[in-house]
């Protein structure tokens, strides 16, 4: 059946001259242009669905192209809106493939969220630490901003993020394939500072706080005055800090110490602000539970990785097997050589377990087991 | 001056975007006062307007004109040389570029152009001894340019049926019009319902759904054409008309159900041949154009 034809036989037949007469040049100009009121398009809707002549006249007019020529040195107001009308659906389409694409990048790598994962830990960080607590273990993790602001929802899909997380950094030990130490049992969450420092060039001349390699356990002495410390210490507000995951799975609890100096003490790894992208590990020290914190630059070639505390005993672990000890607190340090007869650790030192003064055991990246009973002095491979 | 002060005086009190207006219109560049303006504003929306417009309705209706265009097509209508000067730069080109589109000839769109611009010059006064532009009779509505294709087109249209009258008996002859069938205006359908079912559903459409069959299946324009003219896209057109075509259809078989016809007999009556239905769309054609 061909309804067309019957539609033409039929408006054929209802094509009848109009009574009111045609309209001017000027409206049907007006209705080509979509300038016309709405109320007034209608009327010449129906005047033109009945009216063959002004069809006519209409699609003579406009019908034929406009010479290009005209089109571009006089654009028309309505050229914007028949370009809204020709390429909508493609603006559609691509509005509709971005809302895709930031929902997919959320789905796929959610904004971390350490506080929603990890809440015991940021609540015991925030809540003044126990009497005596001044040892804290830490493992430097990719710094992790903290969006107070974020949907609870995300917070469900981080321990999936995490997970992912541990195979992006090569240095990173996968907690899979790593063994914890026996004492490590506890998981910590620590703040750590984006500390607008600047980060030495590796050629520039060692600072006052960097310690210089020596065989066994020769020293470098810092600065002894205590002033100095505290001029060349960088703090930032309490409200630029953020929060990571600095202690991993494998870092050894809090533990009491005795006759410490400065019981108040926290240590902590943190990714060097000049170097987000490459989780660039450095030292970094809290005199008052954790307001405000001082970067240490102990050593700018070396990304820290773990440190642990006892008391005055300090004990800082980074890439390329470099180990540092600092006896007062952490005013002077030394980079202890860490090699037996037969090889050096490979790897960055990732866990450092210095509880037991008499054994010292370091875990590196690539699962080596290190352990030394005088202090660091001499080691060997487990 | 005297005139001046009288015909300010007459006119009734101009609302507050007047004067915007005015700044805009770019009217005072061409010599046009600003009482001239207002002038030729309340002119043009007594023209459009409905008596009993209200305020925000009127000032609506002001603020839609193509005011600049408006102001330049009065000047040269008043004769004011620097607004022809303007006009002869920017639309005389225009002008026949359009009558070049339009003609698709060049012989017979430069005649066209040139009557036309003769008409917008004025070749007639009136009694005051003033030259009658056809540009007086641009109000704003649309574009001065789109006014111009427009006119352009009725004169081509125009000229096109009277020489289509005008065609000599040896062309007739020619063209084989004594052969011509008989107008078989008086043949009966086979079913009137099919018609009045038809027409009821074509009734139910919007008018604008019946400019779009009436354009595509009656005046026989392509959906590029229409695109054009109604401003757009070309796949939009065909998709509405499918769509309403579609809509036509069930509509057609709803009311031939109303009137108690089976399954059976809509089939065989929408098979009809359609010739057999009362068909005279060119006398309809005529019909329009010799009213």
């Amino acid at each position: 059946m061909d309804v067309s034809k019957i539609i033409r036989s039929r408006l054929g037949q209802q094509a009848v001259p109009q009574p009111d007469g045609h309209p001017d040049p000027d409206l049907l100009a007006a209705f080509a242009e979509s300038s016309l009121l709405e109320r007034e398009r209608t009327e010449l809707l129906a005047h033109l669905a009945n009216c063959t002549d002004c069809r006519e006249y209409l699609a003579v007019a406009f019908s034929t192209p406009e010479p290009e020529s005209n089109k571009a040195k006089h654009p028309q107001r309505s050229s914007v809106r028949h370009w809204f009308r020709t390429w909508r659906w493609f603006v559609t389409a691509a509005a509709a493939c971005c809302v895709i694409g930031v929902a997919l990048q959320y789905y796929v790598e959610p904004p971390k969220r350490p506080a929603d994962m990890f809440p015991n830990q940021v609540s015991a960080l925030k809540s003044p630490p126990a009497p005596g607590v001044a040892e804290v273990t830490l493992t430097a993790k990719r710094g992790v901003e903290h969006h107070p602001a974020l949907p609870v929802v995300l917070s469900k899909r981080l321990n999936t993020a995490m997970k992912d997380q541990r195979h992006v950094e090569p240095e990173q030990p996968a907690l899979e394939t790593r063994q914890p130490l026996p004492s490590e049992k506890e998981n910590v969450v620590k703040p750590i500072e984006e500390v607008a420092v600047a980060n030495p060039a590796e050629t520039s001349a060692p600072s006052d706080y960097s310690a210089e390699p020596k065989a066994g356990a020769s020293t470098a002495l810092l600065p002894k005055e205590r002033d100095v410390a505290e001029k060349t210490r960088r703090v930032l507000p309490q409200s630029r800090m953020k929060f990571a995951i600095a202690g991993s799975m494998a870092s050894p609890p809090l533990s009491k110490t005795s006759a410490a100096p400065d019981p108040a003490a926290l240590w902590s790894i943190n990714t060097s602000p000049k170097s987000l992208s490459t989780s660039f590990g450095v030292v970094q020290r809290s005199l008052d539970r954790g307001k405000t914190w001082e970067i240490i630059p102990l050593n700018d070639r070396v990304s820290f990785h773990a440190i642990t505390a006892s008391g005055n005993e300090v004990w800082a672990g980074g890439s390329r097997g470099s180990l540092f000890h600092s006896a007062d607190g952490g005013s002077h340090w030394v980079q202890i050589a860490i090699s037996d007869e037969a090889a050096k650790p490979t790897g960055a030192i990732v866990s450092i377990d210095a509880r037991d003064p008499n054994l010292l055991r370091i875990v590196t990246s690539s699962g080596e087991r290190w352990s030394s009973t005088d202090g660091g002095s001499h080691w060997k491979q487990d | 001056m005297k005139e001046a002060v009288q015909r300010r005086a007459s006119t009734p009190a101009c609302p507050p975007y007047f004067r915007d207006l005015y700044e805009r219109s770019g009217g005072q560049r061409f010599g046009l006062s600003f009482q001239d303006f207002a002038e030729i504003l309340q002119e043009v929306g007594g023209r459009y307007l409905a008596p009993g417009a209200s305020e925000s309705d009127i000032a609506e209706f002001h603020q839609s004109l193509r005011i600049e265009d408006l102001a330049l097509a009065r000047a040269c209508a008043s004769g004011c040389e620097p607004a022809w000067e303007f006009f002869l730069n920017h639309y005389r080109q225009r002008l026949y570029d359009a009558a070049g589109a339009i003609a698709k000839e060049d012989s017979i769109a430069r005649e066209l152009a040139d009557s036309i611009y003769t008409d917008l010059f004025g070749t007639r006064q009136n009694n005051d001894g003033e030259r009658i532009s056809k540009l007086a009779s641009y109000t704003g509505r649309g574009s001065l340019e789109g006014w111009l294709r427009t006119i352009l087109a009725q004169e081509y249209v125009n000229r096109y049926r009277r020489q289509r009258r005008l065609v000599s008996f040896e062309e007739r002859t020619e063209s084989g019009r004594q052969f011509e069938a008989k107008d078989n205006a008086a043949t009966v359908s086979p079913d009137t319902r099919v018609e009045h079912a038809a027409d009821q559903a074509l009734a139910e459409l919007s008018a604008e759904e019946r400019l779009l069959l009436a354009s595509y299946y009656l005046d026989g324009r392509t959906l590029a054409d229409i695109a054009q003219m109604l401003g757009v896209h070309e796949s939009t057109i065909s998709r509405r008309l499918e769509k309403i075509t579609l809509s036509l259809r069930k509509r057609i078989v709803r009311e031939l159900r109303r009137r108690d016809m089976s399954a059976r007999e809509i089939d065989e009556a929408l098979q009809t041949d359609v010739r057999d239905l009362t068909v005279d769309i060119r006398g309809k054609l005529l019909q329009g154009k010799s009213s």
